[in-house]
């Protein structure tokens, strides 16, 4: 066979669909290309560009987005990701491929574009996300239980015995002002027990949470974060004693105090802002320190970066979205926007 | 002129920074809270990062001051990264950024009444010398600290 054959036999039945274009105007294409736009939203009689079949692609600027797009630089890109619509088919969402677009001919202003299917590869990457994610949250748990476990025993309990073992020695004395010398020492002991039951079932739950809502919940949190971590805490508000859903208020206060928690040990700052607002449709809440900052893409220099997609997945529970905005030296700001829903007024 | 006591207690400080060669010194000691509990605050420091120590609040049992409050022993972290887990009890580690640390108790009899904690930003080998030259600085501050309780 020459290489001619063999070039024109891999055009032919290669996976990949392969268009020439010129100017953006399709001008061969493989069967596979072929196939490819029988099953998605492409018409080949008026397609004037391939935008027409694009729904954005993975850049630096977003995960599905137009702006600086491969076909508008002049740039050859060896590899990137774009997105197809399915035909006849609104629900199952965007089709991701990986495509290549290189230049051919300069003169004839001969372009090739070559797409690959990447759904499978996706799927893997969601399910070894998916594992990830679970194996954090039962780490999280564990490490939950461990600490409350060590704080019972080695807090709680032996404050108890303590005072189970003056309480015995009370027993046996026959001196009147010993065994009142005693009881108060007990009582010290049984306080201060009270308030390590008290403060434990705080960490655990804030009953300001269930009782006077978000905003009561919070700012108590930022009051006892302030002494746990040095941190000031500014919190701002519009809200006071408003009610929200009670999953909303919890996962707020868990993603607030998650991302106060995250300021406290990496920002490095003495301060952080916070700032809880709620308007007709939605819930937003902003936790921003000017501390040192970190990069997006390369977060496993401090930790898991699990901790962020933990918070990403309890807000997207609420239909809500997170965005983390952070730079090296300038600072980092979390927000969470929360839809809230419309209250029905046709009752 | 003389110097106030607290000027005093922050020489002494300075000088056992220097003498140890330690990155950070720190003196806690107990103050009430608003609910007249006792708790433990870092009073006295020397080379501090920033100020975030004075709004740090122990309680006693939690921190290594509260930890070497209770126990009345010393108290010693090789390498903060390994053996602390839970970083929100030892909040001095994450604003000084210490990594080795060892604070002992300042006794009065058998009553605890300050720690004295020295660590270094980077990981060192702690051994029973450096605690006894810890112990054997700290004398001097006994009685200023007499003095601070009045």
């Amino acid at each position: 066979m020459s290489k001619q054959k063999l070039i024109e036999a891999m055009f032919q039945k290669m996976n990949d669909a392969v268009f020439f274009l010129k100017r953006n105007e399709v001008l061969y294409m493989n069967p596979k290309a072929m196939e490819l736009i029988s099953k998605f939203e492409v018409d080949l009689f008026n397609m004037p560009s391939i935008c027409h079949v694009c729904n954005g692609m993975t850049n630096e600027k977003g995960y599905q987005t137009c702006s600086s797009c491969f076909i508008e630089g002049d740039k050859n890109l060896e590899s990137f990701q774009l997105f197809l619509a399915k035909k006849n088919d609104t629900n199952s969402g965007d089709i991701p491929f990986s495509g290549s677009y290189f230049l051919l001919d300069e003169l004839e202003e001969v372009n090739v574009l070559v797409l690959r299917n990447l759904t499978n590869q996706q799927e893997t990457e969601k399910l070894q996300y998916q594992k990830s994610l679970t194996e954090y949250v039962i780490h999280a748990s564990e490490e939950e239980r461990k600490r409350l476990s060590r704080e019972l025993h080695d807090g709680l309990a032996q404050e108890i015995y303590s005072a189970l073992i003056q309480l015995q020695s009370m027993r046996y004395t026959p001196d009147f002002d010993k065994v009142k010398e005693t009881a108060s020492k007990v009582e010290t002991i049984i306080v201060k027990s009270l308030n390590s039951i008290k403060s434990m079932a705080i960490d655990l739950r804030p009953a300001a949470l269930d009782d006077m809502g978000l905003y009561a919940a919070l700012k108590s949190y930022c009051k006892r974060y302030e002494e746990t971590f040095g941190m000031e805490v500014e919190l701002y508000s519009n809200i006071q004693s408003e009610r929200f859903d009670g999953n909303i208020e919890t996962m707020v206060y868990r993603v607030c105090t998650e991302a106060l928690i995250n300021a406290a040990k990496y920002a490095d700052v003495e301060q952080v802002v916070v700032y809880l607002l709620a308007g007709k449709k939605q819930l937003r809440v902003e936790v921003m320190d000017e501390g040192v900052g970190f990069d997006l893409h390369n977060i496993h220099v401090k930790g898991s970066g699990l901790g962020l997609r933990n918070m990403e997945e309890r807000i997207s529970l609420l239909g809500g979205k997170v965005s983390i905005e952070t730079s090296i030296g300038i600072g980092t700001k979390v927000l969470a926007v929360i839809p809230l829903e419309q209250e029905d007024n046709n009752d | 002129m003389t110097l106030s006591l607290e000027q005093k207690i922050t020489d002494l400080l300075i000088e056992i920074r220097l003498q140890l060669e330690v990155d950070f010194v720190g003196l806690a000691m107990a103050a009430e809270n608003a609910d007249g509990e006792i708790v433990i605050k870092w009073k006295y420091v020397s080379n501090n990062r920033n100020n975030r120590y004075q709004k740090i609040v122990l309680q006693v049992g939690k921190g290594i001051a509260g930890i070497v409050w209770k126990t009345a022993r010393p108290y010693v972290v090789e390498d903060a990264k390994k053996d602390i887990q839970e970083t929100k009890d030892f909040p001095l580690t994450i604003t000084e950024q210490l990594v080795s640390m060892a604070a002992i108790p300042l006794l009065n009899g058998n009553e605890v009444q300050a720690v004295l904690l020295g660590g270094f930003r980077k990981k060192k080998k702690l051994n029973q010398e450096f605690i006894d030259q810890l112990i054997s600085l700290c004398t001097e501050i006994n009685p200023l600290l007499l003095e601070v309780r009045g």
